[in-house]
């Protein structure tokens, strides 16, 4: 069995039917995967048991909806997109406020400065231009801490721990200084553009 | 304009496109990457969840996670701990609540199915510890924002468990307070007039089994507000 692929093991699985728990191939599929969920679980949680918890919930949501896999990745891809948007969920629920700072930071990236002739923007060139101001703006652990905290909506504390971010204020320094950086970006894009 | 909308564009890569970037199937689609953070992002993650390689700080918390994920126990031991039903009839009510525990254990390799702690908390751990459920009970005008019950002077741990009625696990988690809050999305699966089932353990430090609750009735009368 364990020469087999985890997509064999699946095909296998359903062989009899709808897969069930105590399935040999449904047991060494998650055997071998479960290690990578709970150190997932484990950046996204407080401390070691509420990441068994929500590894638990990944591994069960992961062997309900076995039977939706269609093969269009590997199962540990598949997987792994079941587990982030899992423990995505898990953080935000658990925010006690949302965090609205980050909206104000990326509205000059949808319509810098409200001026008229980023109005006529298209669409394609706002983000390209979001694009290079992230890419060419900030060093890699302020990208990371950027999109996970402007586009994944996840509270800074949760960064700090899922980064294992060490320094003093954790994803709040990167935060602060990568605002700082795309402010700065779009002031020079509106001076060249506008000479 | 959500954030994700604002630098996320329609050439970005789907994780299938990601993987076979990461396993060298599709090396054109490092372009992409190079110009796109949030693919870069993505890629980043999808490495780092494949690798699945723990930091020294994270360890001996993982190790901790890992004995309590073990695979399940053959199905010969697992067949055992249905034994822990008596022969005798039972009310109805015992059933759902097996079915309820059968469903909770059997789910996927939870801790519950290869450890020791459901076999005993029925079998061998005296049942004389009896948890009383504080609230919800009973018809309910919204659904429960949180289950509260009386606290146990030993426990590390409790876990409430709800079901519905034929014992289909609706939510399962653990807190080491006695209240447990209910997250919006389960309070929405709480439809209107429909009979649910909760019922909470206390757990020592171990994650033995040390007192539980009687299952207690609950039915929500209108819809979630949110
Ligand atoms: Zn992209």
């Amino acid at each position: 069995m364990q020469q087999l692929s985890d997509e064999e093991l699946i095909s296998r699985s359903r062989s009899g039917g709808a897969a069930s728990p105590s399935d040999p191939y449904v047991e060494e599929l998650f055997r071998r995967h479960q290690r990578k969920v709970a150190l997932w679980c484990l950046r996204y949680s407080a401390d070691r048991e509420e990441a068994l918890d929500l590894s638990q919930e990944v591994l069960a949501q992961t062997f309900r909806r076995l039977d939706s896999f269609q093969g269009n990745s590997k199962f540990s891809t598949w997987l792994y997109t079941i587990c982030r948007n899992h423990c995505l969920n898990h953080v935000k629920s658990r925010a006690t406020q949302p965090d609205t700072t980050g909206e104000e930071a990326l509205s000059f990236l949808a319509a810098p400065d409200n001026g008229p002739m980023e109005d006529q923007l298209a669409r394609r060139d706002q983000l390209a231009l979001a694009r290079s101001w992230i890419r060419n703006s900030l060093e890699e652990t302020e990208r990371r801490v950027f999109l996970m905290h402007f586009m994944d909506e996840m509270p800074l504390d949760a960064i700090t721990r899922a980064l294992g971010l060490s320094n003093a204020s954790g994803a709040k320094a990167f935060i602060v200084s990568a605002r700082r950086k795309l402010g700065e970006a779009a002031r020079r894009w509106r001076l060249q553009s506008e000479a | 304009m959500r954030p994700e909308e604002i630098i996320r564009g329609e050439d970005c890569l789907t994780p299938a496109d990601l993987e076979a970037l990461l396993e060298g199937r599709l090396p054109e689609a490092q372009a992409h990457v190079d110009i796109c953070p949030v693919c870069e992002y993505e890629l980043a993650s999808l490495r780092e969840f494949l690798a699945g390689e723990a930091g020294a700080a994270e360890q001996q918390d993982l190790a901790w996670m890992e004995a309590r994920l073990q695979p399940a126990a053959p199905p010969v031991t697992r067949r055992k701990w249905l034994s822990w039903f008596p022969a005798a009839p039972l009310p109805r009510f015992a059933y759902t609540c097996a079915a309820a525990l059968l469903v909770v254990a059997g789910s996927l390799q939870l801790r519950h199915m290869a450890g020791p702690s459901l076999v005993d908390s029925h079998s061998t751990t005296v049942r004389s510890s009896q948890i009383r459920i504080l609230a919800p009970a009973g018809d309910l005008d919204t659904a429960p924002v949180e289950f509260s019950w009386e606290a146990i002077p030993q426990a590390a741990a409790y876990e409430v468990v709800v079901t519905e009625v034929d014992g289909t696990l609706l939510w399962s988690n653990r807190t080491s307070s006695s209240k447990l809050f209910t997250p919006a999305s389960i309070q929405q699966q709480m439809l209107p007039r429909k009979s649910l089932l909760w019922r909470v353990r206390a757990l020592d430090a171990q994650g033995v089994v040390i007192a539980e609750s009687s299952p207690e009735r609950i039915r929500v009368l209108s819809a979630a507000t949110r």
